[in-house]
C-alpha cells in the first residue's frame, strides 16, 4: 500500500532506487528481448504481448477490486509477469493459450497469496507450467524463424513445424546448429529464448544496475555445466555437451529473468547461489526424465518452495565461516602475547 | 584487526562546506545544561566555576559531570524528548565572566605522567568508539597494549567534527596521541581516518607529527567495526584530546566539537561549544534560513531529529543537521528483494527479521540473531519500498535484548 509519510527517524538520507525504479529497469529491457522474435516470427509477436498484457493488467485489476483494494498503476509487476510469458512461448502458439497463461499466473500464483511481496511461486513460471502441461503439443510445436506468420487466427498453409535443438538433445542426437545461429537465435525455439546475445546485453544492462544479481545465474549455469559435463546426453564431447544443454531451451533466459525475481528467490548471497545451483541439477534432471523441451520453470517452482530453507542454509554457512575466523584469530593473538 | 566485510554502503559524503572552515568556538552562552543523576554534588543556587565536579555515576557508563561554564546552578528539569526521557539536566545560568579560551595556549606544553594519571582517573573521559570510559580501558590492560588505533573515522555523511580537528589543530592532536601513547606504552600508533570523503577538496595529512595516518577505504559503517581486543586499542579521538586538555588543564576538559551543517544553515562549521549548550543556542550562533523542516541531532544515519530547540549537546553529539524540507518518503510494501540482505555489515538478514517482528515471533527473531545489530542504518537507506527497516530492527532487538536479561535472570534465580 502506498503511502506518504514523514521521516522522524534515521537514516535521514535514503537511496533514490525504488521499487517502481527497479521494475522500470526491467521494462526497459523488454523492447529489445521483443525485437528478435519480431524480427523473425513477424507482427503475431507483438499480438501476443497484447494479448498476454490486456489480460494480466485485467486480471490484477479484477482482484484488486475483489478485495476491495486500490489498484495502482504504477504498479508494473503485473506489466513484467505479462511481458514475460509470450517470450516463453512459440510464436505460433493461439491466443487463448496466453491468455489461459496470463490469467492463471494472476489469478492463482499471485493474489491468493497476498498479491506482490508475498508470492512463493514465480507468476510467469507458474502460468507457463499451467499451459505446458494442459496444452504440450501447442507450447512445444516451433516453427522455422525466419518465416513470417498470419498475425490473425492460423499461423499459414506453408509454415512447418520443426524440430529444435532440446528435442535432439533429448533424442540423444548433436544438434547441428551452427555457433553463430545460436548466439543470433538464428534457429526453432521459444521467442524469446533464442536469441543469447540480446539476453545477455540485457542481463549486463540490469546487472549494471543492480536489479538483478549475478550469484543466481551464476548458480544455475554452474548447475547445468557440472551435470552436463559428467552425463553427457551426446557422444560427442562433454564440452560439447555443456555448450548445447546451456544454449538449448531456456537456459539462459530462465537463468537471467525467471530465476532473479526478487520476490520469490532467497535474499542471502549463498542462499542464492546454492538456490541457483539447485536449478541448474533440477533442470538437467527434468531434460533426462521428463518429457518437456523447456523445462527450467519446473525446476523452479520447486526450488521456489525451498526459499526459506536455502536462507537459514545461508545464513548458517555464514555463521560457521564466521566462528572459523574467529577462532583462528583468537589462536593467533594468543601465541603473539606468548611471544611477546 | 577486527573482521570487516565488504558490505556497507556508499554514501555522498556533503562534508563540504563545513570541513574546510576554521574551527569556531563560542563559550559565552546564556546558560547549559549539564547531564546529572542522583548522585548530584552540587546544590541548587550554588555558584559554580568551570571544571566542577557536578555529578558522579552518569549512566549508561557511570561517568562524572564536570561545570562547562562559570555560574550559578539553577534549577534540575528533564526534556519532554524521547532520547532524554529518563536523563535529568541541571540548568546552570552564566555568571558573565566565561571568556573565549585561546586553544593555542596548548602549543607544545609538555604534561607530566601524574597529569595523565589525574587525567584518566578523575575526568570523566569516555571513549566514544565502544562506548567505555577510559579509565575501565585503561585499567583492562596493566601491561599496556601493542597497538593504538586513534579512531578519526567520520564516516557519516555531513559530518567532520574530528577530521576538522586532524586539519587545524595538528599542533594539537600530536600532543594528544603522544598523550595515549605514553598512557597506553603502545608501540604502534596510527590515526585511521575515512578517506572515501568524495567531494572534499582538502588533502588529508598523512602525517601528523610522527604518526602515521591511515586512511580507510571501506564502505559506510566503518568505525563500528573498531571493537578493541588484546593487540588493539581504539580510541576516540575526542577522547584523546580530553585526555591532553585535562592533563594540561589540570582540571577536567568540557568542550566538545560538533558539526553544524544541512541545506537550512547559512554558515556551515564545526564549533567548539560548552557541554549542555542548547542546539537553539548553536543553530542562531552559525544562522538558519526561515523555514527549518527538520533538526537532527547526530548524524543523519545515526540520528535523531528533534523539535525541542532547548535540547543540550553531550558529548556523543556528533553534529546538529538542520533541514530545509520535511524530509518525506513514499512507503511501499516489502518485495523482499533482498537489498537489506546484501548490504548489512553484521550479515544479518533483516528481511526476516522484519517478518517476524511483525509476526512478534521472539523465537525466530533469536535464531536470526536480531540482538547483533549495530543500528548502522544502512538498511533502510538501501531499502527501495522505503520501509524504516532499522527502526524495526531496533524494537525487536531491544525486546529480544529484555526477555534474553529477563532469563538470565530467573536462571540466576534458580
Amino acid at each position: 500500500m502506498k503511502r506518504i509519510q514523514k521521516l522522524t527517524k534515521a537514516p535521514f538520507l535514503r537511496h533514490d532506487g525504488t521499487i517502481r525504479s527497479f521494475m522500470g529497469d526491467m521494462l526497459v529491457v523488454m523492447p529489445f528481448l521483443y525485437a528478435m522474435p519480431l524480427f523473425f516470427y513477424g507482427f503475431r509477436v507483438i499480438k501476443s504481448l497484447l494479448i498476454s498484457i490486456i489480460f494480466c493488467y485485467g486480471s490484477d485489476m479484477l482482484c484488486y477490486r475483489v478485495k476491495k483494494g486500490k489498484f495502482d498503476f504504477s504498479d508494473m509487476s503485473a506489466l513484467i509477469t505479462a511481458s514475460l510469458i509470450p517470450l516463453m512461448l512459440p510464436a505460433s502458439v493461439e491466443s487463448w493459450v496466453i491468455m489461459v497463461a496470463a490469467v492463471f499466473a494472476i489469478l492463482v500464483a499471485k493474489h491468493p497469496f497476498g498479491a506482490l511481496g508475498n508470492n512463493p511461486f514465480n507468476p510467469a513460471a507458474v502460468g507457463f507450467c499451467f499451459v505446458a502441461i494442459s496444452w504440450p503439443e501447442k507450447v512445444f510445436s516451433f516453427t522455422k524463424p525466419g518465416v513470417w506468420l498470419n498475425v490473425f487466427g492460423k499461423i499459414g498453409e506453408d509454415v512447418k513445424i520443426v524440430n529444435t535443438m532440446a528435442d535432439s538433445l533429448m533424442n540423444n542426437g548433436r544438434p547441428f546448429t551452427k555457433a553463430m545461429d545460436i548466439f543470433s537465435g538464428n534457429h526453432a525455439g521459444a521467442m524469446g529464448v533464442t536469441c543469447i546475445i540480446v539476453l545477455l546485453a540485457c542481463a549486463g544492462f540490469l546487472l549494471y544496475r543492480k536489479t538483478i544479481n549475478y550469484q543466481i545465474p551464476l548458480g544455475v549455469v554452474v548447475g547445468i555445466a557440472v551435470t552436463a559435463f559428467l552425463f553427457p546426453r551426446i557422444t560427442t564431447g562433454r564440452f560439447e555437451s555443456i555448450w548445447f544443454e546451456l544454449t538449448s531451451g531456456m537456459a539462459i533466459f530462465g537463468a537471467l529473468f525467471l530465476a532473479t525475481e526478487p520476490v520469490t528467490s532467497p535474499k542471502h548471497p549463498y542462499a542464492k547461489l546454492i538456490y541457483g545451483f539447485l536449478i541448474g541439477i533440477g533442470t538437467m534432471l527434468f531434460r533426462f526424465y521428463g518429457k518437456m523441451e523447456n523445462c527450467l520453470p519446473f525446476a523452479l517452482l520447486i526450488v521456489n518452495s525451498l526459499t526459506p530453507f536455502l536462507d537459514k542454509i545461508g545464513m548458517a554457512i555464514d555463521s560457521y565461516v564466521d566462528r572459523g575466523f574467529r577462532k583462528e584469530k583468537t589462536i593467533k593473538s594468543a601465541g603473539g602475547a606468548k611471544n611477546a | 584487526m577486527q573482521k570487516v566485510t565488504n558490505r556497507g554502503i556508499h554514501l555522498s559524503q556533503f562534508k563540504e562546506p563545513a570541513i574546510s572552515a576554521p574551527i569556531k568556538s563560542i563559550s559565552n552562552v546564556n546558560c547549559v545544561y549539564l547531564p546529572v543523576s542522583d548522585d548530584i554534588c552540587v546544590s541548587v543556587s550554588q555558584n559554580i566555576k568551570k571544571g566542577d565536579l557536578v555529578s558522579n555515576e552518569i549512566l549508561p557508563e557511570h561517568i562524572a559531570s564536570f561545570a562547562s561554564i562559570n555560574g550559578k546552578a539553577v534549577a534540575v528539569r528533564k526534556f519532554n524528548c524521547e532520547k532524554f526521557k529518563d536523563k535529568m539536566f541541571l540548568k546552570v545560568e552564566t555568571d558573565g565572566t566565561n571568556q573565549n579560551e585561546n586553544i593555542d595556549r596548548f602549543n607544545g606544553r609538555e604534561v607530566t605522567d601524574s597529569d595523565l594519571y589525574f587525567a584518566v582517573n578523575c575526568c570523566g573521559i569516555i571513549n566514544l568508539t565502544d562506548k567505555k570510559t577510559l579509565k575501565s580501558i585503561y585499567e583492562s590492560y596493566p601491561d599496556g597494549v601493542k597497538n593504538v588505533v586513534i579512531d578519526a573515522v567520520d564516516d557519516e555523511p555531513y559530518v567532520s567534527s574530528k577530521i576538522s580537528q586532524l586539519l587545524f589543530r595538528k599542533n594539537q592532536v600530536e600532543s594528544a596521541v603522544d598523550a595515549v601513547q605514553r598512557l597506553f606504552r603502545a608501540q604502534n600508533v596510527e590515526i585511521a581516518v575515512y578517506g572515501k570523503n568524495g567531494d572534499v577538496s582538502i588533502k588529508l595529512p598523512s602525517k601528523i607529527g610522527k604518526y602515521p595516518v591511515t586512511a580507510y577505504n571501506k564502505t559506510y559503517p566503518v568505525s563500528r567495526a573498531m571493537k578493541s581486543d588484546e593487540d588493539t586499542v581504539y580510541i576516540c579521538l575526542s577522547a584523546a584530546m580530553s585526555l591532553y586538555y585535562a592533563a594540561a588543564d589540570k582540571k577536567a576538559w568540557t568542550s566538545t566539537i560538533v558539526t553544524v551543517a544541512g541545506d537550512a544553515v547559512l554558515e556551515p562549521c564545526n564549533i567548539e561549544v560548552p557541554i549542555g549548550t542548547s542546539i537553539g543556542d548553536i543553530l542562531s550562533f552559525c544562522g538558519v534560513k526561515k523555514n527549518v523542516g527538520t533538526v537532527v541531532l547526530g548524524g543523519c544515519m545515526t540520528g535523531y531529529s528533534v523539535d525541542i530547540l532547548d535540547i543540550p549537546v553531550l558529548k556523543s553529539t556528533k553534529a546538529i543537521l538542520a533541514f530545509e524540507s520535511e524530509l518525506k518518503y513514499t512507503s511501499d510494501e516489502c518485495i523482499g528483494c533482498g537489498r537489506c540482505v546484501d548490504v548489512c555489515p553484521e550479515n544479518l538478514l533483516p528481511y526476516y527479521i522484519y517478518r517476524y517482528y511483525l509476526e512478534d515471533n521472539k523465537e525466530r527473531l533469536y535464531k536470526l540473531s536480531a540482538d547483533k545489530c549495530i543500528e548502522c542504518g544502512c538498511c533502510s537507506y538501501i531499502c527501495p519500498a522505503k520501509i524504516d527497516l532499522r527502526q524495526y530492527i531496533r524494537n525487536s532487538r531491544r525486546a529480544l535484548l529484555k526477555e534474553m536479561r529477563q532469563n538470565e535472570e530467573d536462571t540466576k534465580a534458580n
